[in-house]
């Protein structure tokens, strides 16, 4: 079955909507940025690549504003973007769409901020509008009470891999049970608490080292919220919408996570997305990385582009978390940016997202 | 590999339930959980896992204090309250389904890891050194990771498989099984294991409290005088199969899951539709996706928290769906017993679901003492009833409004 993707929205570190994302690719620069929104303490990670500087909260009404927690109204203003786009409202089936969306953190700084409040003056002082946004599904039950869809309400959470596992559930979704049209992606905020775990845990580059450089060693923390909608390829063509992208092939190796050999499960799952696509090597035209400043995964993953391509001309390896940071939804801006890329180069680009807890997720877009 | 090749037959795929775990107040085992729910014991108590002096319920269907630091674990690594009850009711359903045996059959895991590490971090943030005072070897136990549930239970399972952590609040456990059904039923799986954890928190006791969602006697789901549910702790696993699978290496085959429907509210993050509407979608799509027709459900595990308003909205669904039959359809609610086991109820809950159809048994509603003449269908108040039960569901609806109706039916039963 063909799966497609009929409208995109994003509020990522390069700004507000999938123009500023693109543009802000293209580029090639960084968007890294001092940490300002909290104190990084004495953390040797001082950056970030942060969605606050373009004030999302400023894309909804003040009623939202006031009920939603920060990493909902990132969720609610991408799938808005994602909706219009895809014209779907218009076609009546928007309230039989599923919701699938993916996220590592979501709600954890909210329930931070409530525990604190339960904490310092006690549970009757507490309030109750932090609470409603405690759960990791917040995000999407927000989006399904904004756009009024009745269909399935899914979140998964991931590690690194949130986003992408998402959708990859939203098409396998479209495939099994047959919604309409299927509203997915992921949502990633930073919460000072989980930042300093990190670091605390050494999964964050050092600043004194590396600063704000590209290919630096580190990942560089990010937030973002990334929204697709999925529709068949038959009944998108049928309505005559535009496509953005098709998904043609996925390929997921989930290995033990105290045991992960890089380079063979990047290997097989990039071998299985080509599979799956029924595409060999030299049909890519461009291959998206994971790549994210973490050495041992980074050249795990270089070895097994370098085994799987040989000589076959792959031009671009391109490597965006090197430009707007990693999160859990990061993977979802690889496919709208792959998207953008096949229709310039007019050939397929492969996506690569893993996750050092040993889930490797490729796809195939065109 | 998530995507395996798909049979070649066009036919779905009978799914069945080859194994069973569970720990909850009741009973740190399928068995004694079962036991206690037949002979309608409670496990709601007074809280000691935390200071509860200063919120308004103080009461909870609680684990023993201790359950995590007695778990036998081999790991090496810090376990969360959390990972350690998952991990045994998961370890008791696949060793139940003979799958320690031939652990590689497994194709993948959906399990939903309830609240993370908000326990530990709360215990962080409670002691005077804070974050500081953490010893690099806790930053694991206090690292949010919900998925790491799933990782851990893989690692027991032999390590790779798939793996999906499943989080819509209350219809985690439920949510869980119906991937895992629809992946199985389409022939990309054959063996799943699946399941939920969740462990009481300061959070959710506060925040249910807050909300005035909380009764301070044990909780009286569908009663005339019920003030709001009691929280619980637990967990739930299954292990799903394809029939064929499950003839081809002789498990014993529990019952069949013939189905569910999964919907979302688009109503309120909290609140329930109480005209029962939005429920009903889930109960109308489990029966159409399964093509049980309603005149042969002959027992529902209702959602039943006991607060007024979901009650009566559950009841609204009911009716909605089943007409003037449901006053005949015996509804209970385990949670009077067990509690509100919050993002792990859909999994205990299925659990006992497949016990009702293989055991003809179904479990009552406690506390019920003064009907509500808003919910006036059948909640079996009198105690545990022994009657056929062919097909049954359980209902699952969660905070932010993603609503899950599983159907379970007996091996013998005719669809």
């Amino acid at each position: 079955m063909s799966v497609v993707v009929t409208g995109w929205g994003s509020v990522s570190p390069c700004g507000i909507g999938v123009e500023a994302l693109i543009r802000g690719l293209d580029a090639d620069k960084p968007f890294f940025r001092d940490i300002s929104h909290f104190d990084p303490g004495d953390s040797l990670c001082m950056v970030m690549a942060d969605v606050r500087c373009h004030a999302p909260q400023k894309t909804v009404e003040s009623a939202l504003n006031r009920r939603l927690d920060f990493s909902s109204i990132l969720a609610v203003t991408a799938a808005r973007q994602a909706v219009a786009q895809s014209n779907i409202r218009k076609t009546g089936v928007l309230g039989r769409a599923g919701i699938s969306l993916g996220s590592m953190s979501s709600g954890f700084g909210v329930a931070i901020d409530y525990v604190q409040q339960v904490l310092d003056v006690g549970p009757d002082q507490a309030s109750p509008m932090l609470f409603t946004n405690t759960v990791l599904n917040a995000p999407a039950s927000h989006v399904s009470i904004d756009l009024g869809t009745h269909g399935v309400n899914l979140t998964v959470s991931q590690d690194m891999t949130s986003g992408i596992h998402a959708v990859h559930l939203a098409a396998e979704q479209m495939e099994i049970r047959d919604p309409p049209a299927m509203i997915t992606g992921g949502v990633e905020i930073l919460h000072p608490l989980h930042f300093k775990l990190l670091c605390r845990n050494g999964e964050f580059r050092n600043s004194y080292l590396d600063s704000k450089a590209v290919h630096g060693k580190g990942r560089i923390p990010s937030e973002g919220a990334y929204i697709l909608v999925l529709e068949t390829g038959s009944s998108a063509r049928e309505r005559g919408a535009d496509i953005l992208l098709e998904l043609n092939g996925w390929g997921i190796v989930q290995v033990s996570p105290s045991n992960v050999n890089v380079a063979d499960s990047a290997f097989q799952a990039m071998s299985r997305a080509l599979e799956e696509s029924s595409m060999t090597p030299d049909a890519i035209g461009a291959v998206l990385l994971a790549e994210n400043g973490v050495e041992r995964m980074d050249m795990g993953e270089k070895t097994a582009v370098n085994d799987l391509f040989g000589d076959a001309a792959v031009q671009d390896l391109i490597a965006i978390r090197q430009l707007i940071g990693d999160c859990g939804s990061t993977g979802v801006a690889q496919i709208i940016y792959a998207g953008y890329l096949a229709h310039r180069i007019s050939k397929p680009v492969l996506v690569n997202n893993f996750s050092p807890h040993g889930h490797f997720f490729s796809v195939v877009v065109s | 590999v998530n995507r395996m090749i798909k049979d070649e037959t066009e036919q779905a795929n009978t799914v069945v339930v080859t194994g069973l775990g569970m720990v909850t107040s009741v009973g740190l085992g399928t068995e004694s959980t079962w036991k206690s729910i037949v002979a309608g014991k409670s496990g709601i108590r007074e809280v000691d896992l935390f200071d509860v002096s200063g919120f308004q319920c103080q009461l909870a269907a609680q684990l023993p204090v201790d359950f995590e630091s007695n778990f036998p674990d081999q790991r090496g690594i810090a376990i969360k309250r959390v990972e350690a009850v998952g991990l045994a009711a998961a370890g008791e359903a696949a060793a139940d389904a003979g799958l320690s045996e031939s652990q590689s059959i497994v194709s993948g895991i959906v399990f939903a890891g309830g609240s993370g590490s908000i326990l530990e971090i709360e215990n962080m943030l409670s002691s005077p050194s804070g974050l500081d005072g953490l010893q690099d070897g806790d930053i694991a136990r206090v690292q949010y990771r919900m998925d790491r549930i799933t990782d851990l239970i893989a690692q027991d399972l032999g390590g790779s498989c798939a793996r999906s952590t499943v989080v819509t609040a209350c219809s985690s456990g439920a949510v869980a099984l119906g991937l895992a059904y629809d992946r199985i039923r389409s022939g990309f799986w054959k063996v799943a294991l699946v399941g939920a954890s969740d462990v009481l928190s300061r959070l959710c006791f506060g925040g249910f409290n807050t909300l005035r969602s909380m009764d301070s006697e044990p909780c009286r789901p569908f009663d005339l005088n019920r003030k709001g549910m009691t929280l619980g702790e637990g967990a739930g696993a299954l292990v799903l199969e394809s029939e064929d699978s499950a003839r081809k290496r002789n498990a014993e085959i529990y019952a069949v899951m013939s189905g569910y429907g999964s919907t979302s509210d688009a109503f309120h993050m909290t609140g329930p539709d109480v005209t029962g509407t939005s429920w009903a979608r889930a109960v109308q799509a489990a029966l159409d996706y399964s093509g049980i027709s309603g005149d042969s459900i002959d027992y529902i595990n209702a959602h039943g928290t006991a607060t007024p308003m979901n009650d009566r909205a559950e009841t609204a669904a009911f009716k909605r769906v089943f007409g003037d039959n449901a006053y005949h359809i015996p509804i209970s609610s385990v949670k009077s017993m067990i509690g509100h086991c919050q993002f792990a109820s859909g999994a205990i809950e299925a659990v006992l679901t497949v016990l009702a159809t293989r055991q003809n048994v179904i479990p009552s509603t406690v506390n019920l003492s003064t009907p509500d003449p808003d919910c006036d269908l059948d909640y079996v108040p009198e105690g545990t009833r022994y009657q056929r039960v062919n097909h049954a569901l359980s209902c699952s609806f969660g905070f932010g409004g993603s609503s899950t109706v599983l159907v379970f039916s007996s091996m013998d039963s005719e669809i």
